[in-house]
């Protein structure tokens, strides 16, 4: 069905989409937090185990070739059963969006502009990311190909400019937490943000060439679970102990800055990089909702859909969580394993059915 | 493009450009109350917070003001760039909200510089005035923070000295104490590390009116937990400084070996380092302190150009410092409060002996023997090389 979508997105274009994708909200709330002095460890298994999920489904999508995670689905499993388990896959996508909307306005109404209220933030959000959904998937990509090197330049340069401020004795003790713990929360790590990535099943069809999917997902991850890395040295080293008082450590360990003459108030770049970041990271998983439910009906076109999807993740974004506590709690509890369902469970079984049923036939043509 | 999706468009740019750009809640600089200054005391019960705080008076002109608003008493012939509101509420957030009812503006924080406590307010206990400040966005947790042995209301009312703003003059001088580095600055945030830390004693500097009614800063505040217990002055915060590293610049004066007057050195540079030990439920701490100095004067007539008077006056000097440190140390196992952060050091070296040992941390620091190695190498002589003397 690739009159849905025609365009076409190199390798390396991909590397950075997902990077981008996997900044998205962890510029500001990096993941491990639960760790503290450990956090960078807990990224670390989070990045190598949602590597391991990255492993399992690429190897999906390279058995079928040109084929989206729902076309898959259809395949493996009946028609019927196929779209069913297609339609939850999308409402978890769905779902993953109004969490990057409700990060969004959380974010922004408490640092910045309190007196707004939060469904003007999530307008403009979606509105932006509409627009970019709207045009397709090229256009998506080639917007991270100009953001993602901007925020990355971001936290580069703000990384280097605490340097003078990180207390190396922040980091110590290691391995402080027990080991067990450390796995739960490296859990955590890995499935927000790294397991994300399995909606870039979505996506790889649109490679050039489909087979290097594999390698470059695991050259996005590991590149995100860098840049992550280094927000996260930056919040241990400088904020030390207070690090679990904060809602938001990126943020504060910026407006800690004390260079001579570049004074204050530099916090801005960290919302500068969750603006641009969020957007990128909402527009994969509107993109996915909308393809994903154009497949699954075997729609013409995509339009009609792109404003009410975005109408009903706003609404779920505001009805999902009655406060940011609710929303912390989630995300350290039940997150852990409704995500695990969708990143692992839901891949794997379809490559085990798949493998079973001796799929693709290879006798058969495109 | 159709005329209609260009229309579309056009009004989409122009609304987003409007409340895109936090024109929502914007506000006019007349109707903010910049404060440079903030003050807490208790109020009139313990439970009620007194906030008087410095409002900058950011006028058309110049940030001048003419007449004197606030004290008439003291220099008020000066004009003032500041006014002065005192408001009362049950708690710091409440007085904030409260200095509506004095004041025509509201209070505007991302500028303040200096927050200080009274003594009594902060023997009270200052974590009520402390959540305010961390939880909200406008307070920088870069300001310093400073206690007042009287009340915090009368330092923040203290006209400046060059007729500036006085709490930018304060944090002026709070930055400029490098030079002799005998009085340590700790910012709001370095409060709360330190707060954090179930065993570390928080610390804040001690500022106050002296006798001819100016600002003086004297010392350092010590607190136990959120509370305050006691006061160091000049030399054992040097002392304290020497060994958290915080030394920029200084004098220390030694006396020249046989009698020949006395010298002073100059601090280059000065590093120290905590480390610590666990045996078997007992702990050993080590605190080595490296300092660079050069030669600043002498008033005998010593001949600096030989290297055994160089290597005994370093060994004086180390001496001298020995004994600021050990004061200091000597104070805070007087008070029981450990200023220096040697139970964070033992929690960094073994975390599973400190699980023990913390508990038990108000028992085992006043008994606590430290190992103190102080090395001085005096590097510089200035520009001469003898001494000015007849001879």
């Amino acid at each position: 069905m690739s009159y849905l979508e025609q365009g076409k997105i190199s390798g390396s274009q991909l590397v950075i989409l997902m990077v981008g994708f996997l900044l998205g909200s962890s510029v500001v709330i990096f993941p491990g937090q639960a760790a503290r002095q450990d956090a960078w460890i807990a990224i670390i298994i989070g990045a190598v185990e949602g590597g391991i999920f990255a492993l399992i489904f690429t190897t999906l999508a390279r058995r079928f070739p040109g084929k989206t995670m729902v076309e898959i689905l259809e395949t493996v499993f009946s028609p019927y059963l196929g779209k069913l388990i297609a339609v939850i896959f999308v409402w978890y996508a769905f779902h993953d969006g109004s969490f990057v909307i409700r990060n969004f306005t959380d974010f922004f109404t408490t640092t910045v502009m309190i007196e707004t209220p939060n469904i003007v933030f999530a307008v403009l959000l979606t509105i932006v990311a509409a627009l970019a959904v709207g045009n397709g998937l090229e256009v998506i990509t080639r917007c991270s190909l100009v953001l993602v090197p901007l925020t990355v330049l971001f936290l580069l340069v703000t990384f280097l400019a605490q340097l003078s401020q990180v207390e190396w004795t922040n980091f110590l003790p290691v391995f402080e937490i027990p080991v067990w713990q450390l796995l739960k929360i490296s859990h955590s790590a890995a499935v927000f943000p790294f397991g994300e990535t399995v909606f870039f099943l979505m996506v790889f069809p649109f490679l050039n060439r489909t087979k290097e999917c594999r390698r470059k997902t695991v050259i996005g991850v590991l590149l995100g679970a860098l840049l992550i890395n280094i927000i996260a040295w930056g919040g241990i080293g400088v904020l030390g102990p207070t690090r679990a008082l904060f809602t938001y450590p990126a943020y504060e360990v910026v407006k800690m800055f004390n260079l001579p003459f570049i004074n204050t108030r530099f916090e801005i770049i960290v919302v500068i990089n969750f603006l641009t970041m969020g957007f990128l990271k909402l527009a994969v998983l509107y993109y996915v909702t909308v393809l994903g439910l154009g497949q699954i009906f075997h729609l013409r076109s995509l339009r009609p859909l792109i404003i009410p999807i975005g109408i009903l993740m706003i609404i779920l974004s505001i009805i999902n969580f009655s406060g940011i506590t609710e929303n912390f709690e989630f995300n350290t509890t039940s997150n852990l394993i409704y995500s695990t369902f969708f990143q692992l469970v839901i891949p794997l079984i379809t490559l085990i059915v798949a493998m079973f049923r001796r799929l693709p036939r290879r006798e058969r043509g495109c | 493009m159709k005329l209609q999706n260009r229309l579309t468009f056009s009004i989409l740019i122009i609304a987003m450009t409007l409340i895109g750009s936090g024109c929502w809640s914007y506000r006019e600089l007349e109707t903010l109350g910049i404060v440079s200054g903030a003050g807490f005391d208790l109020g009139k019960d313990p439970e009620q917070v007194l906030l008087t705080v410095q409002v900058i008076k950011a006028s058309k002109g110049k940030g001048g003001g003419n007449g004197s608003l606030g004290d008439g008493q003291g220099q008020g012939s000066r004009p003032q760039p500041v006014a002065i509101v005192e408001s009362n509420g049950a708690t710091a957030f409440e007085a904030v909200r409260n200095a509506v009812s004095k004041f025509s503006r509201r209070l505007y924080w991302p500028h303040n510089q200096i927050l200080i406590v009274g003594k009594e307010a902060a023997e009270n206990g200052v974590k009520n005035y402390l959540n305010f400040g961390i939880r909200q966005t406008e307070l920088r947790p870069t300001a310093w923070i400073m206690i007042s042995p009287g009340k915090a209301g009368d330092l923040i009312r203290a006209p400046g000295e060059m007729g500036q703003i006085p709490a930018m003059e304060i944090k002026d001088m709070l930055q400029a104490q490098s030079a002799t580095s005998e009085i340590g600055s700790f910012t709001f945030y370095d409060f709360i590390e330190r707060l954090m830390s179930k065993t570390t004693a928080p610390l804040a500097t001690q500022i106050r009116l002296n006798k001819e009614g100016e600002v003086e800063l004297a010392g350092t505040a010590i607190f136990k937990g959120e509370k305050l217990v006691g006061f160091i002055g000049k030399k054992e915060t040097r002392g304290l400084l020497w060994v958290i590293g915080k030394i920029k610049s200084g004098v220390v004066i030694v006396k020249a070996p046989a009698n020949k007057g006395k010298v002073s050195l100059g601090i280059i540079h000065a590093a120290g380092k905590i480390q610590a030990e666990t045996k078997n439920d007992s702990v050993k701490i080590t605190v080595k302190v490296n300092v660079q100095s050069g030669l600043g004067e002498q008033t005998g007539d010593l001949d600096t150009s030989k290297p055994e008077v160089i290597k005994s006056l370093a060994r004086r000097e180390a001496t001298v410092i020995r004994n600021e440190i050990n004061a200091a140390f000597k104070k805070a196992q007087e008070l029981n409060a450990d200023i220096f952060g040697f139970g964070e050091a033992v929690h960094r070296a073994d975390f599973k002996a400190w699980k023990k040992l913390e508990p038990r941390w108000d028992e085992i620091f006043p008994k606590l023997k430290v190992k103190l190695i102080v090395k001085t190498n005096i590097s510089l002589n200035g520009l001469i090389n003898k001494p000015i003397s007849q001879k």
